[in-house]
């Protein structure tokens, strides 16, 4: 008991540091003034991109680029965040300490599962209401909840991607990572047009609750994609413990230049 | 004559570059950038993995478009990719800089600094071009669509985008001098541009009054260019006014360089910023 609580207070004092660490990489001014509306247009760009095929392909790309959003915050700056640590040599301590390094990291992380959602809702409202899509983008928010799972599930799989990921290429993994799920998510590609690689697609974090949003919207019962995507997060938890085993038997042979893999 | 270009010698390497060749420093200073472009991951995002995911979507979106309107689109990623590429590069050249304590001796260097800056725009727009052309001809090759009009229109985009992707560079990176959000800044400016250049979307998607700003942006004409050549026609007046505006960007960013440059100096801040 006194270890279990112990973790907890760990992981704790890790969420806590990871939003003071979050609130000092991004002040509030940047993420007003800078952040919230590059995903404005970046969601208003795969709207139009969606509207390329037809106007229901831009009501259709619409939907996803909500998604979208979460995976910048969720994947791209989570992960960036894992080559922060190894660079200010933070990364070695924690996987010295009693706690999993993969739960620290989640932990230390979940601020980006705030920012992905604010991103999302905030984007949602905005290029909605500016594109005629109001009461679209009304009923995608009352379904926040489906988003959160979104975003649970999108945090492992960019954490993994950086985790295995020599320090000098997380960025670009976690890019690509990020692209990844923009093509092959049914983000605006719709997966019909992807051919056998939709089957592969449905293992992506947030595409079960993307097809989740769309089956809503149109009124057909949803639950199932639902417990799809939290076995997709249950997948990516466990890749990135496995990914975290990898890295520390990599340490422990020596390999790495920042005494963590990287 | 042994002395150097300041902004190049942040090595240390041996001078070899003679004071008063401008061509000298323009040529060290672009070797300097391709080598930092190779050196830094971002520029294997914003000139890689961008444009192939693009071009991706573009192709994948609409698959059964025509052929032109397909070689037209992808063409047009390119010229985004180009526009993401010097806003990027250009933004995080003097942030570099200032982060590895360099900014001063580029600045305060013996010849004019917007030289070397101007050179290191050429050499971060050489270097990012090639690598959009080298990811889009890679896509499209990987998906089968790599049709001769695409080719074509990918040539023809070379000299015209390098000249505007420098003038457009050494705009904005004269904006950045100052700022420690450079990163942010790049990331706000990209697309509103993607949304309402005309290069990619259609300009009728828009209201009326967006037409006109997508005008002043070099890539606008760059975007008639191409189309015109993909019709094997020379657009001889949108050529004209993409020079021109290149032109007119490169010395407001001498403009405004200079502005910011001397203020800072007055203030003595630069390394403080």
């Amino acid at each position: 008991v006194t270890l279990i609580s112990y973790r907890w207070a760990v992981l704790r004092r890790a969420g806590r540091y990871g939003w003071a660490e979050y609130r000092n990489t991004f002040p509030s001014s940047v993420v007003i003034g800078l952040m919230l509306p590059r995903v404005a247009f970046q969601m208003a760009f795969l709207t139009f991109v969606g509207g390329l095929a037809s106007p229901d392909g831009q009501r259709f790309a619409f939907v996803g680029a909500g998604v979208q959003a979460l995976s910048l915050a969720a994947v791209v700056y989570a992960g960036i965040d894992v080559s922060r640590e190894r660079y200010d040599g933070t990364a070695v301590q924690i996987r010295l300490s009693r706690t999993s390094m993969a739960l620290v990291r989640l932990a230390h992380s979940l601020a980006y599962i705030a920012v992905g959602l604010v991103f999302s809702v905030v984007g949602t409202l905005v290029v909605g209401v500016a594109l005629g899509y109001g009461e679209l983008s009304l009923r995608l928010v009352a379904l926040l909840p489906l988003y959160a799972i979104a975003a649970v599930s999108m945090l492992p799989f960019g954490l993994a991607v950086a985790t295995l990921a020599r320090t000098e290429l997380v960025t670009v993994l976690v890019n690509l990572a990020n692209a990844v799920l923009l093509v092959f998510g049914g983000i605006v590609v719709p997966l019909s047009h992807l051919g056998p690689l939709a089957a592969v697609s449905h293992l992506l974090p947030g595409v079960n609750v993307l097809l989740a949003l769309r089956a809503a919207v149109d009124g057909v019962p949803f639950g199932g994609l639902v417990l799809a995507e939290c076995g997709v997060a249950v997948l990516w938890t466990a890749l990135l413990v496995v990914a975290d085993l990898v890295v520390a038997a990599r340490v422990r042979r020596g390999v790495g230049g920042r005494g963590d893999g990287g | 004559v042994s002395r150097t270009a300041a902004g190049t010698s942040a090595t240390g390497t041996r001078p070899a570059v003679p004071v008063g060749s401008v061509a000298g420093i323009l040529g060290r200073s672009a070797q300097l950038q391709i080598r930092e472009f190779l050196r830094r991951p971002l520029g294997v995002v914003v000139a890689i993995v961008q444009p192939a995911a693009l071009v991706l979507l573009v192709v994948l979106v609409a698959p059964d478009q025509p052929p032109e309107v397909q070689a037209q689109r992808v063409a047009g990623v390119g010229l985004l990719g180009v526009w993401a590429t010097s806003v990027w590069s250009a933004g995080m050249m003097l942030a570099q800089d200032r982060s590895e304590g360099t900014l001063s001796a580029v600045l305060l260097c013996t010849r004019r600094p917007f030289t070397v800056l101007m050179g290191r725009s050429i050499g971060g727009a050489v270097a990012g071009i090639l690598a959009i052309l080298i990811s889009i001809a890679a896509t499209l090759a990987v998906i089968g669509e790599l049709g001769s009009r695409t080719s074509t229109a990918l040539l023809l985009l070379l000299p015209l985008a390098v000249l505007s992707s420098t003038a457009i560079g050494s705009l904005v990176a004269s904006l950045f001098i100052r700022s420690r959000s450079a990163g942010r800044i790049a990331e706000v400016l990209l697309y509103p541009v993607f949304v309402g250049s005309g290069v990619l979307l259609p300009l009728d998607l828009f209201p009326g009054w967006v037409q006109p700003l997508a005008r002043v942006l070099p890539l606008y004409w760059a975007d008639q260019v191409l189309r015109a050549g993909a019709s094997g026609e020379f657009a001889v007046g949108a050529t004209a006014v993409l020079v021109a505006m290149s032109g007119g960007y490169a010395l407001a960013g001498a403009w405004i360089f200079r502005r910011v440059v001397a203020a800072s100096r007055e203030r003595g801040d630069l390394d403080l910023l």
